[in-house]
């Protein structure tokens, strides 16, 4: 892999502004970033992609290709959590083996954001379609786990009696849960007000975009260093995991993407959400549906291995392997 | 005055409806809520800038009748055998005002 790639994209400011916040914790700085204002920036950018995913998909229409690419994301999404779980299971109870299984079966939002800002630097287009694979990629792992713990996991409680599962609760979760409602909801909106939507919204979603996601990877690099530490505990098989299965995940989806004949940027962009892993809507619903789990496990990895790892070396990584096969 | 409980206590934030639904089997229609508490405990620091509500804390206190409180007692033990946290019970005087509950 050509070095150029790597430094493309570490020499990205919001990127870079993700170590000055793993930085800051190692260095005992008293940066923070007030409580409110990282939900806040989240909310931006799913807002920011959800209408410039619908806009784009205004003006490319709906067809078979984007069909496929859609249909190829689902299915990763379903496949990553069950090859997970039964490579987890080898090694470590079923309940962590679900939830992390979980995890890395759904997808990264800002992984995949980071992932866009990479192919807008190196001039590659990429179908705003892409943005409802990522909508349509975080839920079907939330469904498998739960499915696995029904299956796997129902052990008696502290009475003797087996707790019955709130399958409305923690598909509410899965499937309504904030990160999801809004970015298709803003995709929809972004879809029906097309052109002329979008440029009036423009100024604040899109201008800003770059500074915004530069204030939300500042905050994720404090957030990321602070739960290192957690690794200790996690051991030498769980950190090659969160290491090794982004790029296994990535090989697969390439391959797909390759035989299906879908283009450059979107099989980039399939193979970037197949390796990430969620650190928001999965952990919670698997807190709700596996609290036998830790969380102190499946989050760490997700947090301090698998998306610094994603958007420092996984984007150019799998750039590489796009451009071997695509040219 | 009647012997009062004052029930605290400090749970993941995920777990909230579930242990609201504990208080609504029993009746129990007023309490508070404070959200985003930071200390440190059996499970090391708890700060309230992580991204994710998943390890956040929150607080919550109601004051029932004695008699109450026995009734739900059960529910709220096995609630912390599951799902883990702290409920701490004060016996209190209400100086105006008698919850419903």
């Amino acid at each position: 892999m050509n070095i150029d790639l790597i430094l493309q994209n570490m020499l990205n400011p919001p990127v870079l502004f993700f170590f000055l916040g793993m930085l800051a914790v190692f260095l005992k700085s008293e940066l923070t970033i007030p409580q409110p204002l990282p939900k806040l920036f989240s909310l931006y950018l799913l807002i920011a992609i959800g209408l410039h995913g619908g806009y784009e998909l205004s003006q490319s229409g709906f067809n078979l290709y984007i069909f496929e690419a859609l249909l190829i994301a689902v299915f990763m999404s379903m496949i990553v959590p069950v090859y997970s779980f039964f490579i987890l299971r080898t090694k470590i109870d079923v309940y962590n083996s679900i939830a992390i299984a979980a995890t890395f079966g759904s997808i990264s939002a800002v992984t995949f954001i980071t992932g866009i800002t990479y192919l807008d630097t190196v001039g590659v287009e990429y179908g705003g379609f892409m943005v409802a694979s990522m909508a349509l990629m975080e839920s079907p792992a939330i469904v498998i786990g739960l499915v696995f713990a029904a299956l796997f996991a129902k052990s008696p409680n502290s009475d003797g009696e087996v707790e019955k599962t709130d399958w409305k609760e923690i598909l509410r979760e899965a499937f309504l849960n904030p990160s999801v409602f809004l970015l298709v909801g803003a995709l929809i909106i972004g879809i029906l007000t097309a052109e002329k939507g979008w440029h009036s919204m423009e100024p604040l979603f899109g201008t800003l975009f770059k500074g915004m996601l530069a204030f939300f990877l500042l905050d994720m690099g404090l957030v990321a260093a602070r739960k290192i530490h957690e690794l200790k505990k996690v051991g030498f098989f769980l950190i090659g995991f969160a290491l090794i299965m982004p790029m296994v995940n990535a090989s697969v989806a390439v391959a797909i993407a390759y035989v299906f004949d879908i283009e450059k940027g979107d099989a980039f962009l399939l193979a970037l959400l197949s390796a990430s892993a969620s650190y928001i809507a999965v952990p919670a619903a698997m807190r709700l549906s596996v609290p036998e789990a830790n969380p102190g496990i499946y989050l760490p990895l997700s947090l301090a291995v698998t998306f610094p790892f994603n958007i420092s070396l996984g984007i150019p990584l799998y750039y590489f392997m796009i451009t071997t096969f695509w040219g | 005055m009647k012997n009062m409980k004052k029930v605290e206590l400090i749970i993941e934030s995920v777990y909230l409806k579930r242990l609201l639904n504990v208080f609504k089997k029993h009746d129990i229609s007023g309490y508070t809520i404070i959200k985003d508490i930071e200390g440190y405990g059996g499970h090391g620091l708890k700060t309230t800038d992580d991204l994710t509500d998943v390890g956040s804390n929150i607080y919550i206190f109601t004051v029932c009748e004695d008699t109450k409180y026995q009734e739900m007692d059960k529910d709220i033990r096995s609630f912390l055998k599951t799902y883990g946290g702290k409920c701490i019970l004060i016996d209190v005087m209400l100086l105006l005002g008698t919850p419903k509950h």
